[in-house]
């Protein structure tokens, strides 16, 4: 695992060179929610601080609750820091003009429902002063690309989450904005949705387009962004490039086409030879970001339990119970997390101090085998927890992911 | 919409929220079902009201009673569309969406207006026309006779003229200062003794005794066709029934031979209007009016009751529209009004304190007899007040003067009165209505309004 502060502190370091314009500045920001009274309520963002290039495609990582949305509605001024400054473009949140270059869509679908997709296209590009032909146009665009060219006339009260949430996609980009923010932009989407979603957030980061995304989903962060910043509790936990937060510089990854059975065995004990057995992993390429994410989580979360009390943790959980949607595996992973549930095989897992090789090993086999057989979502880590039980031998699991016929 | 492309581009924002406002209220149905409410309410209002029997006295009651509830009706609605709309606005996120996007906020809050505006400027011409309408269908129902009565005196508009008020203060004064000079008293009370003195005079003024001549001279007289004098009178001796007594009038100076004569039985306490037939001013252009008392008995003119030559300057059509503008000013100080309070509290309490502000402009005559009597107790014995009631008065009467001024201010243009009795709504006064509702009231709002709604915090707690 790799230092947290240690990463932090390599960030201004990495990226000295870096002369592009600064489209957003945010330093010591801070928001309090405070009641009817003025007394606080709830410490929503606390002392964050970061800055986004132009060009870059930014993402707000972190649980239900952390103050992703928070962040990005004062980025907005929708909300007024209690705390910090701010600035996009090199200007004020609230400077009117500053907005024409910017696109939103918000967490939630907030639109009109008595407008049909075309009127709330229109009704938007209006707004940006745009010229009736050219509104026509990119209205027309906008519903081809987010697959509503058919049902342009029903009111969009009629419509369902999905559809909904892509005529917001729609809107955002009326302006052809220069910086888009999008806000959980695949929450309520299908597999395909959430696809295109991904692919148009890369065409506009290749159009030179500035983009801040939030999502507590990891794969949509892992796939587009650029640079992340983990957020727990209002508090940056870490920040960084993909590539910066998820290299582990202590050991070497080889990456290479699958081998015989005897060949990988002879590469095995070379390598024991100088490297005690323990130390020694072997998978197949996957996703590293969720394990990355989960322990930093998880510290952050011990580290607030010894400091102060916990702020956000009442609202996720509530979210938690209602939820019982269509989710990715990975999106309840970390929404249970942050629960904060009795123990479960997932807490175990969590609850162990370094995870060992092994334990990893587990893991990944485990996520190996969902992967090759598609399966509804048993909880992968359990079913590691119970391998873990049955304390199966490396080889064993070696051959099971080479495949059972060599 | 095309239309956009033919103005200046910084109105495309404040006119795409002013449309889609309006727009809201017809896609939930509100527009349609106050046009039919308010038409069916014109029409039917004839059906059910009393009245005195004469075409005059059911189109008289028909104006009031069908312009009152009109404002009544639209008023609430606007409050009511104003609230609902902004207030519903900012608790369901849209105005998320609104405020990210390239226009300041104080053009979201004129959009929202001038689209409740445009919903009013629909109902208020539709109500218009159904009342103009439906008084030129009675009117042509009648017989010729009965209909030239009510297209000379309501289905007019007759700008008013009075004789000056004579200065009684300065000449209680002067009184005052003549009798001190020649009586040098000691001591004396002066506010009472000039109250005294004042009241004095006003009654001499408004007193004719028996066969004494009272004279007005009035300006605005006219030269090509007919005026009518309205008056009304009582007998000094207190009698509430009213009596008939015959009356003598002369138009015009005696002393010339440019004068006509008139008699007739009028009834006490009562409105009457007497046909003032044209070229009777004498070299200063002021009519002459001159009441020949034949009676026994000793006849008073209240001062506020007139006479009043009322001089035929525009048609009815053109009145409806300025008695109209008015009522339309008046909507749109109650729009401004419910925005302004949208722009701070959530929907219901913005309805509440809305509606609760409307209600108060009911109790209008309370609140003037309260803040003329300067107290909000009714104790007829000096010695029976105590300083609970002293100190009740201290906090409430201030805040109900304050209401009355502003309610005098607004109210003081009230069209409808005047429309019924065919008297002429001016430009003047719908400037003025203009004037002090929108610029100073509706000004007042607005910047309340914009700084609540600019500071405010466009957010939700979400999940
Ligand atoms: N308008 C608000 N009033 C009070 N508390 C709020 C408000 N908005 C958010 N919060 C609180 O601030 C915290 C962060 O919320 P948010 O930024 O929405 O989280 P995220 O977007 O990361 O899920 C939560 O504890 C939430 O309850
Ligand atoms: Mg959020």
């Amino acid at each position: 695992m790799i230092d947290l502060t240690e990463n932090i502190e390599k960030q201004p370091a990495s990226t000295p060179t870096d002369n592009r314009e600064n489209v957003v500045s945010v330093r010591a920001l801070s928001k309090v929610f405070k009641d009817f009274w003025g007394r606080p309520k709830a410490k929503a963002v606390n002392d964050v601080s970061f800055e986004i290039k132009k060009g870059e495609v930014f993402g707000l990582l972190g649980p239900n609750g952390s103050g992703k949305s928070t962040t990005i509605k004062m980025l907005l001024g929708l909300l007024n820091p209690t705390k910090g400054f701010i600035e996009i473009f090199g200007h004020s949140p609230r400077h009117v003009k500053t907005k024409e270059r910017i696109g939103y869509l918000p967490e939630e679908s907030y639109l009109y429902k008595y407008l049909d997709s075309r009127e709330t296209l229109d009704f938007f590009g209006n707004l940006f002063q745009l010229h009736s032909e050219e509104r026509a146009k990119r209205a027309e665009q906008l519903l081809e690309m987010v697959g509503l060219n058919q049902v342009r006339s029903r009111t969009v009260g009629e419509f369902s989450k999905g559809m909904q949430r892509r005529i917001g996609l729609a809107q955002a980009l009326i302006n052809d904005p220069d910086l888009v923010i999008l806000d959980e932009p695949t929450a309520g989407l299908d597999p395909i949705g959430c696809r295109e979603v991904k692919d148009l957030i890369t065409a506009l980061a290749n159009r030179g387009k500035t983009v801040i995304i939030s999502s507590h989903l990891l794969s949509d962060v892992e796939d587009v962004c650029d640079r992340v910043v983990i957020y727990y509790g209002g508090k940056i936990q870490a920040m960084g490039t993909l590539k910066e937060l998820l290299t582990e510089r202590e050991t070497v990854r080889l990456t290479l086409p699958t081998l015989p059975r005897e060949k990988m065995d002879q590469v095995l004990a070379m390598i024991r030879k100088d490297v005690a057995e323990d130390r020694i992993q072997i998978d197949n390429p996957t996703q590293n970001l969720e394990s990355y994410f989960l322990g930093v989580v998880k510290r952050a979360r011990e580290n607030e339990q010894q400091t102060s009390g916990a702020t956000s943790g009442s609202t996720v959980a509530h979210y938690l119970r209602e939820g019982g949607e269509e989710k990715d595996q990975k999106a309840k992973i970390l929404d249970r997390l942050a629960a904060d549930l009795a123990p479960t095989p997932i807490a175990e897992l969590l609850e162990e101090k370094p995870a060992t090789t092994e334990q990893k090993q587990d893991a990944n086999l485990a996520s190996l085998a969902e992967a090759e057989a598609p399966k509804p979502v048993a909880p992968v880590v359990s079913k590691a927890a119970e391998r873990k039980a049955s304390d199966e031998k490396a080889d064993d699991k070696l051959s099971s992911l080479l495949g059972g016929d060599n | 919409m095309k239309g956009y492309d033919a103005l200046p581009k910084s109105w495309q924002p404040v006119l795409s929220v002013a449309r889609l406002t309006f727009r809201a209220a017809t896609r939930f149905r509100v527009v349609q079902f106050l046009v039919l409410l308010l038409l069916a309410l014109v029409v039917s209002l004839p059906l059910v009201l009393k009245h005195d029997g004469t075409a005059l006295g059911l189109a008289r009651i028909v104006i009031t009673y069908s312009l009152g509830s009109i404002i009544t009706i639209l008023g609430f609605s606007t409050l009511w569309l104003a609230v609902g709309n902004l207030a519903r606005e900012v608790e369901d996120g849209q105005m998320q969406m609104l405020a990210v996007k390239p226009l300041a906020r104080w053009k979201i809050l004129f959009g929202k207006w001038l689209g409740i505006m445009a919903v009013n400027t629909l109902l208020l011409a539709v109500s218009a026309t159904a009342v103009g309408s439906l008084l030129n269908y009675r009117s042509r129902q009648l017989n010729a006779d009965e209909r030239q009565i009510l297209t000379e005196q309501i289905l007019t508009a007759r700008a008013p003229h009075r004789a000056p008020t004579p200065d009684f203060d300065g000449m209680a004064r002067e009184q005052l200062e003549a009798s001190v000079a020649e009586n040098q008293p000691t001591e004396f009370d002066r506010p009472s003794v000039l109250a005294k003195i004042r009241a004095d005079l006003l009654a001499r003024h408004e007193a004719v005794l028996p066969q004494y001549v009272r004279q007005w001279k009035i300006p605005g007289s006219t030269t090509d066709r007919p005026a009518m004098l309205r008056l009304k009178f009582r007998t000094a001796r207190g009698v509430h029934e009213p009596v008939r007594l015959p009356t003598a009038w002369i138009f015009g100076e005696i002393n010339s031979s440019n004068h006509v004569r008139l008699e007739a039985v009028l009834t006490t306490d009562t409105f009457h209007e007497l046909a003032v037939p044209p070229d009777l001013a004498d070299t200063d252009g002021l009519l002459p009016v001159h009441f020949v008392n034949l009676t026994g008995e000793t006849v008073v003119f209240d001062l506020a009751d007139g006479p009043e030559l009322l001089v035929p300057e525009a048609g009815f059509p053109i009145n409806l529209l300025r008695a109209f503008a008015i009522l339309y000013c008046w909507l749109g100080l109650a729009a401004a009004l419910g925005l302004a309070a949208a722009c701070r509290l959530n929907f219901n309490v913005a309805a509440f304190f809305a509606v609760s502000v409307l209600l108060i402009g009911t109790f209008d005559g309370t609140i003037a007899d309260v803040s003329e009597r300067g107290s909000v107790w009714n104790i007829p014995e000096p010695e029976l007040v105590t300083t609970a009631h002293r100190v009740t008065d201290w906090l409430l009467v201030p805040m109900i003067r304050l209401l009355d001024f502003l309610l005098g201010a607004i109210t003081n243009y009230s069209p409808i009165e005047s429309l019924s009795l065919g008297r002429s709504v001016s430009w003047t006064q719908v400037a003025a209505a203009f004037g002090q509702c929108w610029l100073g009231f509706g000004g007042l709002l607005a910047i309340v309004a914009i700084t609540a709604f600019s500071r405010r915090e466009l957010a939700n707690p979400d999940s």
